[in-house]
């Protein structure tokens, strides 16, 4: 009976499904769509110049009417030297900048679809720091509010000039590198998403660190350029046409993504893979076609991982873009289904930084394409999150030791060189991940964001284990794909998903951990303090011990063996307190692990027998530690390693002066 | 004479000549010791060095950072170490040069005495041809650098590949090494005409030694290139056994250490058997250089 009931309903929604894709041209959408953008853009190639018109419909995601509209216009963080991104980036920046190479957009009509022109009532402002000389966001009163859940379409026409490459963006020659090109809403933020009491709009400055938030939605991009030119771009291209100006228009088609970028140059050699349902196109500059196999190689591990560990990419297309030489800027960056790399030469195989870029940028697709947090004011949950996973895919496809380098006998892992960003820093203290980007004091954002945020998700790995961490992630990504989650949503996810899976092992939630690593300022450091190893005096008599009678010990005269009392001290210099484990070696081969709940400053542990080595955290479970060389002690000098480094200090020492005689 | 007849002629002397070998090995064994032992007991000596043990089994570069980011105040006592033992290692090969080529050009067997007065008596000379090198070296660095500046500027102004960036460094790469094998020439056969001829001006020497090298070229640099690619050779056949032989285990060490020592010794055997081939070049080509008598020059 109920067969019968559920099975036409079922055949009634696939057909309607089906019709529905059909009829759209389009897949189901993955995401909310506030937007929808057809754009109409032509490429001059000798000014550098983009002009174009571009049609959006803007849904009000609130509850409450939008008196305005407000635009990104991040052309014009490049438009002079007074712009936030020009001051915030300093003056080397600025006056390395020369004549001719400035870049802005300019919006001459907006105008609604009853033909009311908006222009004239256009402002820009500075939401962030009041810098009128900053003309990144545009204020778009309206004559009449959009009611709640309702749409409004405009058509904005728009020049633009590409500055010379800088900030992954622009020219260099007859290579162009299209990001952030275009008037793109900001993101309306009805009260309760992340952080809002109200709705209001959410729409930052163009910084000199963190760039992107924006809603997702759908983009029809119609490029012209000439017809020399090998364009990629986000999505899917759905069309191509030969013009009788010798230029070809390109159609591309995106959906659920919340940016569209593009790149174009006559000199890219396109190479293809595809994996699973995914087409990878990698465009390379010629002097590295013959490495493109390195990148699509990349690609495709960490699309395999993030599939396993995190969820599923639902996009069909990837586009790899090798920028020319000499627009080093335009490397190592990501877009919605599209990222470039850096653009490196001959690297040895054992260098791997070619596979630690594209693996990095690939995984923005997942923390920042489909988990789309807001960039300037959370970036830990966008780069750092991407660390983490750059250093465990990293590590699974070369080793903990060598996938960073592994190359003349000098190897390092990537967990490893993300680490030493962190505690290399001066003060690793100065301000706490949660940070918006543009105020991280000078020189900390890259250290605090990409670095200790991949710690302190590799240091939770170590406390709850890789399968709860995967369990966690996995539950994050499947909630809030394609939204827009703050800090404390993932928070949640953890507090919800650990103590399913660990039990109470941790308190009932994981806040105490959050408190002290992300909103707080400590440094992680535990230390072995001493190992004291003593004479007991023995024993006389009887005594009671392991409750029963037993010789508490032998006299010392007539041969009898020595007895011994070791004592363990263990220490907590730094200020953040994590359970961690302590392992104690005996010089009779015994081996003991305790668990240490750090709290308290210090703590000792005493046995009976001759304790030759001891470590805190032996198994590096808690990567945020700072200082891993007063983990371990030992009662016995360190004989072999020393030798070791010795005789080849001497060797070389020696190769030296020898050279030396050479030319003395 | 032929190449290989100076070479023959060259090994010959030097087979003969051991002392000389081992006084070379020797100085420079002395040396690098005590770096070495310093080193040694600079890391034995810090608090916390029981956490070097695992160092034994792999290089960890994690623990390694660490170590010179929380220890690394203590390291610069230890650069004063090398700094001065390399300033004296300097100063001594330069002054036991000149007791190398008396005893290589006296045509006798090897005697002390002889080795010793020829050490003392080209000392100076040889401290004062070596300031004059250094100074003809950074003058030939600098207008290479500038050079090289100059062209990789242009190659890569509008550029769309690196490659010929590439190409220019290596390029830079290899005039730069032709440049200072010439200066390393230009300072070797110095000390030979100086330790032939008795002459006191380093300077003039130095003109001299420069018109020689110009007039037999071709000669003198296959010499060169010759021991050059000799010593390379060795280099990587020492790489090879060193990648067999993974320092991991006391006995390993020693082996190593071994297989470094006999590498050390068959480089200073080279340089010895350079010597004896620049003499007998020098002799073949200037019939007028001899042996100055020492004391009396």
């Amino acid at each position: 009976m109920r067969t019968s009931v559920v099975t036409p309903l079922l055949a009634l929604t696939v057909l309607a499904v089906g019709f529905s894709v059909a009829y759209s041209g389009s897949a189901p959408a993955l995401s909310d769509r506030v937007v929808q953008y057809a754009i109409d853009v032509t490429l001059e190639s000798r000014e550098k110049t983009l002009s174009g018109s571009e049609r959006l419909t803007w849904r009000n995601p609130s509850s409450g009417g939008v008196q305005e509209l407000q635009f990104h216009m991040y052309l014009n963080a490049f438009k002079n030297a007074e712009s936030t991104f020009m001051r915030e980036s300093g003056a080397r920046r600025s006056t390395a900048v020369r004549e001719g190479n400035w870049g802005w957009i300019d919006v001459p009509s907006l105008r609604l679809d009853d033909g009311t022109e908006l222009r004239e009532r256009c402002t820009f402002i500075s939401p962030d720091d009041g810098n009128g000389q900053d003309q990144t966001v545009l204020r778009v009163p309206l004559p009449s509010p959009v009611p709640p859940g309702g749409k409004i379409s405009l058509t904005v026409k728009f020049r633009a000039q590409l500055p010379r490459v800088i900030a992954r963006t622009g020219y260099y020659g007859d290579f162009f590198m299209v990001g952030q090109w275009f008037p793109k809403v900001g993101v309306y933020e009805p009260a309760g998403v992340r952080f809002a009491t109200a709705g209001g709009w959410n729409c930052h400055q163009f910084h000199a660190v963190t760039e992107f938030y924006a809603d997702f939605g759908v983009y029809d991009v119609a490029m012209t350029v000439p017809d020399r030119f090998i364009v990629g771009a986000t999505g899917e291209r759905r069309g191509e046409k030969r013009n009788p100006d010798s230029t070809v228009t390109y159609s591309y088609h995106a959906g659920d993504v919340h940016d569209f970028a593009w790149t174009a140059s006559p000199l890219y050699v396109e190479v293809t893979d595809t994996w699973r349902h995914v087409s990878l196109r990698a465009l390379m500059q010629p002097s590295h076609a013959g490495e493109a196999g390195r990148y699509l190689r990349s690609a495709r591990a960490a699309l395999g991982y993030l599939n396993d560990c995190v969820g599923t990419y639902p996009y069909s297309c990837l586009t790899i873009v090798d920028p020319a030489w000499g627009a080093g800027e335009a490397g190592g960056m990501e877009y919605p289904e599209l990222f470039t790399i850096e653009p490196l030469s001959l690297m040895p195989e054992g260098v791997r930084l070619p596979e630690i870029v594209t693996i990095h940028e690939f995984t923005h697709q997942y923390f920042y394409g489909m988990v789309a947090t807001n960039e300037f004011e959370e970036a830990w949950m966008d780069e750092g999150f991407t660390q983490y996973y750059e250093t465990r895919i990293m590590d699974s496809l070369y080793g903990a030791k060598r996938s960073a380098l592994d190359l003349f006998g000098c190897h390092f892992g990537d967990l490893e060189f993300t680490r030493i960003g962190f505690t290399g820093m001066h003060d690793p203290g100065i301000a706490p991940i949660t940070t918006p980007g543009w105020k991280f004091p000078l020189g900390s954002y890259g250290a605090l964001t990409y670095s200790k945020t991949a710690l302190v998700l590799s240091t939770l790995e170590g406390l709850i284990g890789r399968p709860a961490m995967d369990s966690v992630m996995k539950t994050y990504f499947r909630r809030w794909k394609f939204r827009h989650p703050c800090g404390k949503d993932f928070v949640s996810v953890v507090n919800s998903t650990v103590p399913a899976i660990c039990g109470s092992r941790y308190g009932g939630d994981m806040n105490w951990f959050f408190d002290q690593v992300l909103y707080g300022t400590g440094v992680c450091d535990f230390e072995l303090t001493s190992i004291a190893v003593n004479a007991a005096t023995p024993g006389r008599g009887i005594a009671d011990r392991d409750s029963g009678q037993a010789h508490a010990g032998e006299l010392k005269a007539g041969g009898a063996p020595e007895m011994f009392e070791s004592i363990v001290t263990v220490g907590r210099p730094g200020d953040v307190r994590l359970p961690v484990e302590v392992a104690v070696w005996f010089d009779d081969g015994r081996e003991v692990r305790e668990e240490w709940d750090g709290i308290a400053k210090t703590t000792q542990y005493r046995y009976s027998g001759r304790v030759v080595r001891a470590a805190v955290d032996p198994g590096r479970k808690i990567m945020l530690d700072v200082n891993l060389t007063n983990n371990v002690r030992s009662t016995r000098p360190p004989g072999g390693a020393i030798w070791k480094y010795a005789v080849k200090v001497l060797f070389w020492v020696q190769n030296i002066f020898l050279f030396a005689a050479t030319i003395a | 004479m032929t190449l290989i007849g100076l070479f023959r002629g060259a090994f010959r002397e030097t087979a003969g000549n051991v002392p000389l070998v081992a006084a070379l090995y020797g100085t420079n064994l002395v040396f690098a010791s005590v770096v070495a032992l310093a080193f040694r007991a600079f890391v034995a000596g810090l608090p916390g060095a029981g956490s070097l043990e695992p160092l034994l089994k792999d290089f960890d570069m994690t623990l390694f950072f660490d170590f010179l980011r929380t220890r690394g105040y203590a390291i610069g006592a230890l650069w004063q170490v090398v700094l001065f033992m390399t300033l004296l290692s300097v100063a001594v090969n330069a002054a036991g040069s000149g007791g190398i080529l008396v005893s290589l050009g006296s045509g006798s067997s090897f005697s002390l005495r002889e080795f010793l007065l020829g050490c003392g008596t080209y000392a100076f000379r040889f401290l004062r041809l070596l300031v004059l090198t250094g100074v003809m070296t950074a003058l030939a660095g600098f207008a290479l650098i500038a050079i090289a500046g100059l062209l990789l500027e242009a190659l890569s102004r509008n550029g769309t590949s690196e490659i010929p960036v590439i190409e220019g460094l290596a390029a830079a790469a290899v005039v730069s090494g032709a440049v200072l094998m010439l200066v390393v020439m230009a300072s070797d056969y110095a000390r030979v005409l100086t330790v032939s001829t008795g002459s006191r001006s380093m300077l003039r020497t130095l003109g001299r030694s420069i018109a020689f090298l110009a007039r037999n070229a071709w000669g003198a640099i296959a010499l060169q290139v010759v021991m050059a690619s000799l010593t390379l050779c060795l280099f990587a056949l020492f790489l090879l056994l060193a990648e067999v032989l993974e320092m991991n285990s006391s006995m390993r060490v020693i082996l190593v250490f071994i297989v470094q020592q006999a590498f050390i010794w068959c480089r200073s055997f080279l340089r010895v058997m350079m010597f004896s081939c620049e003499l007998a070049f020098t002799r073949s080509r200037l019939p007028s250089a001899g042996h100055a008598e020492i004391g009396v020059a």
